[in-house]
């Protein structure tokens, strides 16, 4: 069933990951994007780790719809682990037979590799998709953006068309997952015959939603005219975004989270001793 | 034989946090050779049953007999069943799609692997039913009117010639002749084929003046299943349903409760303007 597919995969929710404001989420994804690319050291990694997975606790959202998001990535994840441990040809020699030899070194980068690529799945999933409507991200990145309108981007019909765009998303599939019923009741069949045969089953659901995303489109620019729009000039919010201690406290979180990465890489193994008084 | 639903029981979007319970464990009956009402408040499952009845949706629990065999029971006689139980969904206008009308109708009737001679008596005889014009049919779908539109729709269905023709509200959103048309037509058809046809609708008035039988749904399943005369006679039980009887018959209720006397329940505006016309002498209603 088409609607069983989760776009946008916003699980609503009231956790307290779900209620920092939009625009910190972004900056705290994309400090923690830039943490797991500086992260070098074992314990920078498992402090990444560690974090992502107290993000992804607070989220509330079940380890099931986590491991079902990492599914599409599966495949490049075991690629890069292979390749790694075949291919890297330092360390030491750890194991030879015909012409496979794998490295330690090889072993170690496949598991970072490995972590660094599940850490920043989870992180930029949990904090935007999971727990951000798509209605509110655009917002969001709308309010980061807002300083370029002084230059003359226009931010402003961006954001418009992005949120029509996200809007319009489960309207359509709606609307398709209609047409194909009526199409199938009449006897259609979409998976079997010839390629023609087939692309003409297709047709008799293309000419149908795009006559209906063209009527939408048009109803839409009446209503928005009817209602006095007139571009981003003057505009106001009905729900203003404000900034939060909380939310502060988490971009704190996050800045310390990449300090503390880049310290750990320098002093892999002292810093952790410093820490724990030895 | 009839359609008949066994403790069927339907969930949308199961597993996920959308999931919603749309039928639990629903018992009815379509007979043949009548038309079946199908009334009920907004969201209690109407549609849900409708493509149930066809094999679209299989039911989660329970299961759906057409002719006494198990419609999900084959999955290669899937598309039989399509052929077999047509089904009109709402504004089924926003389904054509061919560049004309005529091919349109002839879409389903082609789908069945019909020869070419028979496809075309099926297409004129679904046509001459719904009231296409031979103008009419060589336009494209995208430039005769809503109501004509309509009309096409539903032709396409009635070309494949189904024993049961089940409509998902056939008069909405349509002018109030374009309503009677439509309806009284699909009467003359079910009447002319002997076929059994399903029609979901809000309108009392509709189904007072349509159909044989009607099933009552309410949010908890099927509330009453039965002639005109036995829904209709608690209209207390209807209103808490958030339904009503006709508007007729609510003015004879009150009309009996000031003391007039009508012989028979009346449902329709003609039968009751019948009785009026009889009690002051004007014979029958000339």
């Amino acid at each position: 069933m088409i609607r069983d597919i989760t776009l946008g995969q916003y699980f609503p929710g009231n956790s307290v990951i779900h209620k920092i404001d939009a625009r910190a989420k972004i900056i705290i994804t994309l400090i923690l994007i830039v943490a797991v690319f500086v992260a070098s050291s074992g314990p920078a990694f498992a402090l990444l780790f560690i974090l992502s997975l107290i993000i992804f606790l607070l989220s509330r959202i079940s380890f099931k719809t986590l491991v079902k998001g990492l599914k599409p990535i599966v495949f490049i994840l075991i690629f890069t682990t292979i390749f790694q441990i075949f291919f890297t040809r330092t360390g030491d020699l750890l194991l030879e037979w015909y012409f496979i030899k794998i490295y330690s070194n090889g072993i170690i980068f496949a598991v970072k590799m490995f972590i660094r690529i599940i850490v920043l799945i989870t992180t930029t999933s949990v904090m935007l998709s999971y727990t951000t409507s798509p209605i509110v991200l655009t917002d969001g990145i709308e309010g980061l953006m807002l300083p370029l309108a002084k230059i003359g981007v226009p931010v402003h019909d961006f954001a418009l068309v992005m949120s029509i765009a996200l809007r319009f998303i489960p309207t359509l599939l709606e609307e398709t997952e209609k047409i194909m019923s009526a199409q199938k009741a009449r006897g259609t069949d979409f998976s079997t015959g010839s390629l023609m045969k087939r692309a003409r089953a297709l047709l008799a659901i293309f000419v149908p939603l795009l006559a209906s995303a063209v009527r939408h489109a048009f109803e839409l620019a009446d209503a928005m005219i009817c209602r006095g729009y007139r571009g981003g000039k003057g505009r106001t919010k009905l729900n203003k975004m404000k900034f939060r201690f909380s939310d502060f406290v988490w971009l704190f979180l996050s800045a310390a989270a990449l300090a503390g990465v880049i310290v750990l890489n320098m002093y892999p193994f002292d810093a952790i001793r410093g820490m724990m008084g030895l | 034989m009839p359609i008949i639903f066994e403790n069927v029981s339907y969930v949308y979007g199961q597993n996920t946090p959308f999931e919603h319970k749309a039928l639990d464990k629903i018992n009815l009956t379509v007979n043949e050779n009548e038309i079946t009402g199908l009334i009920g408040q907004t969201g209690c499952g109407k549609s849900t049953i409708a493509q149930l009845c066809n094999g679209l949706y299989k039911p989660n629990e329970g299961r759906v007999t057409v002719d006494g065999v198990d419609i999900n029971a084959d999955k290669k006689k899937k598309k039989e069943n399509f052929f077999k139980v047509g089904l009109v969904f709402q504004y089924p206008e926003y389904q054509l799609f061919e560049d004309t009308v005529e091919h349109d109708i002839a879409y389903g009737p082609k789908n069945m692997g019909l020869p070419d001679d028979e496809i075309k008596r099926r297409v004129m005889d679904a046509a001459r039913f719904v009231g296409l014009s031979e103008e009419e049919l060589q336009k494209s779908p995208f430039d005769i009117s809503g109501g004509q539109r309509r009309r096409a729709a539903i032709a396409g269905i009635i070309a494949m010639e189904p024993q049961y023709l089940i409509l998902d509200e056939p008069a909405a959103g349509l002018d109030p002749q374009g309503r009677d048309d439509i309806l009284s037509k699909l009467k003359k058809y079910q009447r002319e084929k002997g076929i059994s046809v399903v029609i979901i609708s809000h309108s009392m008035e509709d189904m007072a003046k349509y159909c044989d039988r009607i099933i009552v749904l309410s949010r908890d399943g099927v509330y009453k299943c039965g002639t005109k005369a036995e829904i209709f006679e608690d209209p207390a039980a209807l209103r808490d349903m958030g339904l009503s009887v006709p508007q007729i018959t609510k003015m004879v209720y009150r009309a009996k409760s000031l003391g007039v006397n009508f012989d028979r329940p009346l449902y329709t505006v003609d039968a009751t303007f019948e009785d009026i016309m009889k009690m002051l002498g004007g014979g029958d209603g000339k």
